[in-house]
């Protein structure tokens, strides 16, 4: 799961859709702690091979909730695409990655932040 | 998020049966191959086969699909990354171009390669279609070339442009 400023209140929700090679499905939830990612499948991966992307726009206006459009990979479980919303107009100048359910993540993980300036 | 463009390829008068990107620098962080394609195969859609190093080993991949009026999920095979829907082909709406953008992070580390598709057709006609997609070579080998394959030869006009993108000082890895 994903916060934004270190704000753990009940502020984010978000839609996903998700395939698992058998099944297509799409959920929804709000009042959420965190922007969260979900494994849909339950399935824990053996090697770091989950993908996770994340696109934030407009992530220093402070006119705006701020929404985020992310894509979760995982070839041995599920595919999903999924929209999420930080009700939070204040411009982002932190993001934190937790584990949820008390697990680490695994050495060889890698986190990356881009920024992508407009012309 | 496109980065420094490594290669591109636009394809000339006659086409041809593959893309191949070789030669690629260990020296950024992330790969991003961006397509924009169609084929001489007898459909209206289809989609593209990738393979890194000349492996034909290894793979596995899932899709998530739309044609317009379902939706539908699958799996498939061992011998290639599998980009769904990313082509139009030769009873599509003339001009009309599939894009796809595959996304390869840290390509030249020694852990396995995840990849991440997303992959259009839209030519104003049914029979068209869209897909997510998540697939992985399981090989720990940095990647330095890939060949890009289609159920049909490549026609004119299409074009794969390769990025390489490099994090920032900030980057983690975990250790």
């Amino acid at each position: 799961m994903m916060r934004l400023n270190s704000d753990s209140g009940a502020n984010y929700s978000y839609v996903n859709m998700f395939g698992t090679g058998s099944a297509a499905a799409s959920y929804s939830a709000s009042s959420q702690t965190a922007m969260r990612f979900d494994d849909v499948t339950g399935v824990v991966p053996s090697t770091p091979t989950y993908l996770l992307r994340v696109n934030l726009m407009d992530y220093s206006a402070t006119d705006k909730h701020k929404t985020a459009i992310s894509r979760i990979d995982y070839a041995a479980g599920a595919t999903s695409a999924q929209a999420n919303r930080w009700a939070n107009t204040a411009a982002i100048t932190s993001i934190s990655f937790t584990m949820d359910g008390g697990f680490t993540f695994s050495a060889g993980s890698t986190f990356a932040l881009y920024g992508i300036a407009s012309a | 998020m496109y980065g420094t463009l490594i290669a591109s390829t636009t394809l000339g008068a006659g086409g041809a049966a593959n893309i191949t990107f070789s030669g690629i620098p260990a020296t950024y962080t992330d790969l991003l191959l961006v397509i924009s394609a169609r084929t001489d195969e007898a459909a209206t859609y289809s989609n593209i086969k990738i393979n890194f190093n000349s492996s034909s080993v290894n793979y596995s991949n899932r899709y998530l699909q739309g044609t317009g009026n379902a939706a539908s999920s699958g799996s498939f095979g061992t011998t290639f990354t599998f980009p769904v829907n990313a082509v139009t082909a030769s009873s599509a709406t003339s001009s009309t171009f599939g894009n796809a953008s595959v996304l390869i992070p840290n390509y030249s580390g020694s852990s396995q390669k995840s990849v991440s598709i997303d992959a259009v057709t839209e030519a104003n006609t049914t029979g068209v279609g869209m897909s997510i997609g998540a697939s992985l070579w399981a090989d720990t080998s940095a990647i330095t070339s890939l060949v890009v394959t289609g159920y049909g030869n490549f026609v004119q006009y299409s074009t794969a442009y390769l990025y390489g993108l490099t994090k920032g000082s900030g980057g983690a890895t975990v250790s």
